[in-house]
């Protein structure tokens, strides 16, 4: 036993097995990715910046019943209507405190009409505060920009649709009982 | 038997007085004004006279209720609202022989101690108005009604008073509101009428047949009256028959007389032969009957024990003609338009069943139609004010009971099977 | 002693109540629709079924009567099923666009349906659809969500008593409609708003602009129309109120409101308001700063006090202000400036009045609870129809015929009309001959009671003949004795007197022989009120003759109170009145007058001459929340705080004093505030810090007010005197003065319309109330219309002695014939400019109805 650990002193194996790791790592492509230059793909139902829906004729889903508001931890959405001329409900300001929210998602799950929806786009930091306080505008010009086209649809499909109607989730997301029984599978 | 309601009707000039007189009326009315108002109740009690608008209440007990009111003055009113589909019993009485009424009435008025009484007229029946008016005027002249009647000193005047056709002022607290000239709908009771009624004071509500039977009943004595027909429930009753049979019309008949009899001996049996299918034998919101249970004796006491009630003594008689399935439709159409909107499960579950009903006629329902037609009408029936709604949810029960095959037929070929 | 069981709680009832209100007092909640505790019973809902042992139906908790033994049950799973399967049926044709409804979060149903009901519906048909009624300015209807709980109606007829709206059609069509078809032709109490349980009427006022929830804050505080002080709750959503509610279980009106104060709220927001001091330079008024017009103010009185006086300068209070407004503007009129010359419009009748009635009964007489009405067996009724100058007032006098007391009326009340009123119409100015017959049948009929023998004294020589009176009066001899023989056999009579009998010729004697009857009759007084602090004004001492809590001036030993209270030496001669300012002002005499919240120009009759007035005053500050006619013609103007935006009392008409409650934030200074730094730029320095510190000190020196403060008031009963003691007993002198002129038949006079939807300054900032009531008409008898040819909305040129004025004419027949009726509540058509006054010298109040006045058709 002593002999063993006097040659291992005398000729640095330990280092020499390191020294291998390190080789061989060398050669081997990196785990960390090189954000910014390179983007992690996000999971399906990931909770980021916030959007208006819009429905099929591009107006504004948002009726201003203020469920959203009412159920938001962080009190961070305002919400103001008013009388439209054809007497209908019109909103005038739909406001979020980008800064203050948790991102529970409560407000997309309190929402009967789908239309508060958080997209997938989380690169928002900024110099001030201002850029980040949401009016309305700002808010359909997210939907614009992150939920254009198919990808709009599949959210709104699985995740944004009122869950009144179908409390099934999407196929592919991420759940714990699932990848539970994708481990038992590969077991 | 000897016909006394209805007596005299083929007189064409039956309403007349004299013509009244002639055939025997107005004997009762001395004889009730020569004794107390207590033993005109006795001699009811006695005679064990029981309402004939549809509920058989003792009438005896109705007016003990009453003239046991300190109160004053009273009210007497005659509910002549005879609304209920497939009836049209009071209607020869009313235009035929309106002073049998007028009489019955007198003595009524005079039992109770009330001065003031109304005849609350249906609304369809404007022919009835002409007739009781020219009826009543004659026995203002000749002193059956007025501030001395008889010469006795007694009290008693009367109105004919016409409804606007509202099936549900047949109700006594409706027509009392309608009466009064406010929306025909029921009151909560208590208080009952005979404590608080028309103008708040005492009131008794009875029903046309039920009055006329009186000048007969205290001229022959409470005693030999109730030896008339069913023991517990004696007297004359007049019963309607309407639909197939070979002689539809108006039966003065002793009460008890067996349904089959009505339809096989009295009425002369199913019209060219055609099988019957199913009897309501009381107006349409008593229960139907099919076939096999007819044999049944029509008074109050013995209709509940075979599954349905006598209720005014309509009978409608359908045979295998007939889709009951729209039969129950048009009868919930009936009590959706009647319903007066003043209890929610009667004004929006009489809606919801016919539109169940429909679609199952008009050949769109589905399954499953036929459990949310028993949810609903369990969730009308002993929940509604007045029991316009009861009626209506036991007339889908009842139809669904005895005739289920028929609606599940209607929902599986999304047609009629008898009509195609 | 009766002894229920519900849900194995045994409950020990005094007297039999319903199911529903034994299980309320033990605690027991049953869901209800139907039924509302203000209302009669209706059983329709049929929510509220119950199980009662031995009973084979279910039974509706809300109609049954408790009987002794009853066991009852209201939470079982049949009874769940049952509540169940009715919400079921309230849903079938109730929209779900509780998203879009301004109820939602506060909806009884939605509420119910969260506790009870199904989450799925089994309805696969059409939902009935009802387009929404948006033809009435103020109230829209959605007879979509309509559950025809017919509680609106129930209220409209049995409470409001204006059975304006009713269940149309029957069955599954029954909708709730007004009489007058789109439009509500009705007194717009919005109670039925109050007690919709859904979302199927509502006020049109903010209407999606906030949920229920939004709501920050709820401020109770006193609505700031007229003398009754109902309690109101302001619901505030960022600085905007936006809504005004009442409050159920509330002493004075107990979750009843008019129009006035429920739509009434929105002169706090309107953008006319005042934000800045202005100042009049080269003619015109100029924003300015404040410490500038403050500085200004200060040396401009100071400079007039030296020069002419301290009584070159006067002051006007405001009936619209708090007690602590009114408490620091007449001290700083005596300590600051140094003058008695302090008057409100309060003079225009209710300050005379009332003082003419305590001086015969003593202090306290006209102070009774309203509440009390409805318990009277006869209220009798003079001088104005209570159902609009004192709305919820006016809704006791209806209770009480309701509950089988009789209404006698002098003069035709419009608002009573349908409450079987003992009405006796004396034909024009006889009403003074009327009462005096009244009090001699009386007299002879009940005999003098013995008590006041000053008062009978005073009566000996009266004696009129009921003969004379068809003559005279032109009143029927039966109609008469009927009303004399109602109201001798009354046990609790109430007397409510209205300003018209106060403002006509010989007031103070029509005042002395209504005071007579109510003597000999033994009942009690109410004296209607048209401001929210009328009372408080007058408890303030802003009158040339009194201190706070009714001292008098004249004499030496309270005035040394008020000096060693205020330290400083103060005058001691009354000052004037606020028509002898007036007057004074013409003359030259009067240099500057001091106006806090008030109009006088368009408050006081004979606009002309208060103009002509205020024109020659060589200073006129006015300090107010509108640029109002008489702000126009200052030379200072200082924007105050409204009623919401700021702290304070007002005392009501039965002499309840209640908090004023801040709800909504706004730059700016109270009144009193403005006037304690003004104050101290003179000299005199005034600090308080805050509405409260100002109501201390009212209760340290006003007898009346003693031990009063603040937390006291929040109970609700502080009626005064709280712990004092009342200083004017009846004395043994009584003026009189008789003036009953008879007037020429056949002429027209003009008299003051009170309209229910108006009040004067702030009503017409209202817009709601401007959409119920846009504009001033003439209102002329039936025959007038005839004589004249005109008819209703004919344009008419209306001309007196002082000006004329065109105008439409509404034809109604509820007016007297020699009578034109005009409210003085439109700008620049208001009654009082075709009006002169004279003043009477008793309640120094100006008799105002013997103005003539000419109707000339204008063709365009």
């Amino acid at each position: 036993m002593r002999a063993g650990k006097f040659i291992q002193t005398i000729f640095f194996t330990e280092i020499i097995k390191g020294m291998a790791l390190t080789l061989r790592t060398l050669f081997t492509p990196p785990v960390t990715r090189r954000y910014p230059k390179v983007k992690r793909p996000v999971k399906p139902g990931f909770r980021g910046l916030h959007a208006l829906a819009k429905n099929e004729e591009g107006k504004m889903k948002c009726v201003g019943c203020g469920l959203c508001g009412a159920y938001c931890p962080s009190q961070c959405i305002y919400i103001y209507t008013s009388e439209g001329e054809d007497h209908k409900k019109i909103v005038d300001r739909y406001e979020i405190e980008v800064l203050r929210c948790v991102y529970c998602g409560f407000c997309v799950e309190a929402c009967p009409f789908g239309a508060i929806t958080l997209s997938e786009h989380y690169e928002y930091s900024d110099y001030s505060r201002e850029p980040l306080y949401m009016t309305k505008d700002k808010l359909l010009a997210n939907w614009d920009r992150y939920f254009a086209g198919e990808k709009g649809l599949r959210y709104f499909r699985d995740f944004w649709r009122p869950k009144a109607e179908n409390f099934s989730a999407y196929e592919g997301q991420a759940m714990f009982d699932k990848v539970k029984a994708r481990r038992k599978e590969q077991k | 038997m000897e016909r006394v309601l209805l007596k005299n009707i083929e007189n064409p000039e039956s309403a007349d007085i004299n013509e009244y007189k002639k055939a025997g009326g107005y004997k009762g009315l001395p004889k009730a004004l020569g004794m107390q108002p207590r033993e005109i109740i006795d001699e009811v009690k006695k005679a064990g006279l029981r309402g004939r608008g549809g509920a058989g209440f003792p009438v005896a007990m109705k007016w003990t209720f009453a003239s046991a009111d300190p109160k004053f003055p009273k009210y007497l009113l005659c509910n002549a609202d005879e609304g209920e589909p497939g009836t049209f019993k009071d209607r020869p009485i009313l235009e035929k022989n309106p002073h049998i009424l007028i009489e019955g009435m007198a003595i009524s008025g005079y039992a109770l101690g009330a001065e003031y009484g109304y005849v609350y007229l249906r609304g369809e029946y404007p022919g009835a108005k002409d007739v009781l008016n020219r009826a009543i005027a004659q026995a203002y002249e000749q002193g059956f009604l007025g501030d001395n009647i008889g010469g006795k000193g007694v009290r008693f005047h009367l109105a004919v008073h016409q409804g606007a056709g509202a099936y549900i002022c047949g109700e006594e607290t409706a027509l009392i509101e309608s009466l009064e000239g406010d929306k025909g709908q029921p009151r909560i009771k208590p208080p009952f009428p005979v404590n608080v009624g028309v103008f708040s004071k005492p009131t008794v509500v009875n029903n046309v047949e039920t009055l006329s039977n009186l000048p007969y009943l205290i001229e022959i004595g409470g005693e030999a009256y109730s030896k008339i027909g069913s023991p517990d429930c004696p007297g004359p009753k007049i019963y309607c028959v309407s639909g197939h049979v070979e002689r539809p019309g108006v039966y003065e008949l002793p009460m008890g007389t067996s349904l089959k009899d009505i339809i096989y001996d009295h009425c002369g049996g199913m019209k060219a032969g055609r099988k019957l299918k199913a009897v309501i034998p009381g107006g349409i919101s008593t229960p139907v009957l099919p076939p096999d249970k007819i044999d049944c004796p029509m008074d109050f006491v013995n209709m509940p024990k075979h599954g349905s009630m006598l209720g005014s003594g309509a009978v409608i008689v359908m045979d295998e003609s007939v889709c009951l399935v729209k039969v129950c439709f048009r009868a919930l159409k009936f009590f959706e338009h009647e319903s007066c909107g003043k209890c929610t499960p009667c004004r929006e579950g009489t809606g919801w069943l016919r539109k169940i009903l429909g679609r199952i006629e008009h050949g769109e329902g589905v399954d499953g139609d036929i459990e949310l037609l028993l949810s609903v009408a369990g969730n009308i029936l002993g929940k509604t004010f007045c029991p316009l709604g009861d009626g209506a949810a036991s007339v889908v029960q009842n139809f669904i009971k005895h005739f289920r095959p028929e609606f599940e037929e209607h929902i599986r070929a999304g047609k009629c099977m008898v009509n195609g | 002693m009766i002894t229920v069981t519900i849900n194995g709680k045994e409950i020990k009832l005094e007297k039999a109540v319903t199911v529903l209100e034994a299980a309320r007092s033990a605690g027991i909640k049953i869901p209800t629709l139907c039924w509302h505790e203000q209302l009669e019973k209706y059983g329709g809902c049929r929510l509220c079924l119950v199980e009662v042992e031995k009973m084979p139906r279910l039974q509706t908790a809300c109609t049954l009567m408790v009987a002794d033994g009853m066991i009852i049950r209201t939470e079982t799973d049949t009874i769940a099923e049952v509540r169940r399967g009715v919400l079921e049926f309230l849903l079938i044709n109730h929209p779900l666009d509780c998203p879009y409804c301004d109820k939602a979060g506060e909806c009884e149903l939605q509420d119910l349906v969260e506790k009870y009901g199904l989450t799925k519906g089994r309805f696969r048909e059409q939902k009935r659809k009802v387009p929404e009624a948006l033809e009435d300015p103020v109230l829209v209807r959605n007879m979509e969500r309509c559950i025809v709980c017919t509680r609106c109606v129930r209220m409209c007829e049995g409470v409001q008593g204006a059975s304006a709206i009713s269940v149309i059609n029957r069955g599954g069509h029954s909708h709730i409609e007004p009489f007058s078809g789109g439009r509500f032709d009705c007194e717009y109490c919005g109670n039925c708003v109050s007690v919709c349980p859904v979302g199927a009427i509502m006020s049109r006022l903010h209407r999606h602009s906030y949920r229920p929830w939004q709501l920050g804050s709820e401020t109770k505080t006193v609505c700031p129309y007229c003398g009754v002080g109902c309690t109101v709750v302001v619901q505030v959503r960022d600085d905007i109120i936006k809504r005004v509610v009442p409050k159920l279980g509330t002493v004075v009106n107990n979750g009843l409101l008019c129009s006035r104060g429920r739509f009434g709220y929105e002169f706090v927001g309107n953008k006319e308001r005042l934000t800045t001091p202005l100042i009049r330079k080269n003619g015109l008024l100029e924003p300015s700063t404040w410490e500038e017009a403050i500085r200004l103010i200060a040396s401009r009185l100071s400079e007039i006090k030296d020069k002419h006086g301290s009584n070159a300068i006067a002051g006007i209070a405001s009936p619209r202000c708090t007690n602590e407004d009114n408490y620091v503007f007449q001290k700083f009129m005596r300590v600051a400036v140094g003058t008695n010359n302090i008057d409100s419009t309060a003079r225009t009748g209710f300050a005379g009045a009332q003082g003419f009635i305590e001086n015969i009964f003593g202090q306290g007489a006209t102070g009774n609870i309203i509440s009390g009405l409805a318990n009277s067996d006869a209220v009798f009724v003079i001088g104005g129809d209570p159902t609009t100058i004192n709305p919820i007032l006016g809704l006791q006098i209806r209770a009480c015929s309701r509950r089988g007391g009789n209404i006698l009326t002098v003069g035709h009340m419009k608002g009573l009309r349908y409450y079987t009123p003992l009405e006796l119409r004396p034909s024009v100015n006889t009403e003074i001959a009327l009462l005096e017959g009244i009090v001699s049948a009386l007299m002879k009929k009940k005999g003098p009671p013995g008590s006041h023998p000053v008062l009978e004294a005073r009566l000996k020589d009266l004696n009129a003949q009921e003969a004379d009176l068809p003559r005279i009066c032109g009143i029927q001899g039966k109609d008469f004795s009927r009303f004399i023989d109602t109201l001798a056999e009354a046990a609790t009579p109430s007397f409510v007197i209205g300003k018209d009998m106060i403002q006509s010729k010989g007031g103070s004697y029509g005042l002395f022989l209504v005071s007579a009857i109510n003597y000999i009759v033994n009942g009690r007084i109410y004296l209607l009120s048209e401001r929210a602090n009328e009372q408080g004004l007058l408890d303030m001492g802003c009158a040339p003759d009194l201190f706070p809590g009714y001292r008098p001036i004249t004499y030496p030993e309270f005035r040394k109170r008020y000096e060693n209270a205020w330290k400083t030496g103060l005058p001691d001669k009354p000052g004037l009145t606020i028509f002898e300012m007036m007057e004074a002002a013409k003359a030259g005499a009067l240099k500057c007058i001091y106006v806090m919240g008030e109009n006088p120009v368009f408050n006081l009759p004979h606009t002309k001459d208060v103009e002509a007035g205020l024109k020659n005053l060589s200073f006129l500050v006015v300090q107010d929340i509108f640029l109002t006619e008489t702000a126009k013609m200052a030379d200072v103007v200082l924007p105050a705080l409204s009623w919401a935006e700021k702290d304070g009392t007002f005392t009501n008409m039965e002499r309840r004093i209640q908090l004023v409650k801040k709800a909504v934030h706004r730059e700016g200074m109270e009144d009193w505030k403005i006037l304690s730094e003004i104050s101290s730029n003179m000299g005199v320095r005034m600090n308080y810090s805050d509405a409260e510190e100002i109501f201390g000190e009212i209760c340290r020196v006003s007898p009346l007010h003693r031990d009063l403060n603040y937390e006291e008031i929040e109970k609700g009963d502080a009626i005064y005197p709280y712990k004092g003691e009342p200083l004017r007993g009846s004395t043994d002198e009584i003026h009189i003065e008789k003036s009953a002129g008879r007037e020429e038949r056949g002429k027209l006079y003009l008299r003051v319309e009170r309209p229910l939807f108006h009040s004067g300054t702030l009503s017409r900032k209202a817009p709601a109330l401007v959409n119920i009531c846009p504009e001033a008409v003439a209102r002329i008898s039936p025959a007038t219309a005839a004589a004249l040819s005109l008819k209703d909305g004919d344009i008419v040129r209306a001309s007196s002695k002082t000006g004329a004025l065109e105008l439409p004419v509404a034809v109604d027949e509820a007016i007297d014939d020699s009578a034109v009726m005009l409210s003085n509540n439109f700008q620049g058509k208001g009654a009082f400019s075709l009006m002169e006054y004279e003043i009477d010298p008793v309640t120094k109040a100006p008799c105002l109805d013997s103005n003539q006045i000419i109707l000339e058709k204008v063709n365009r």
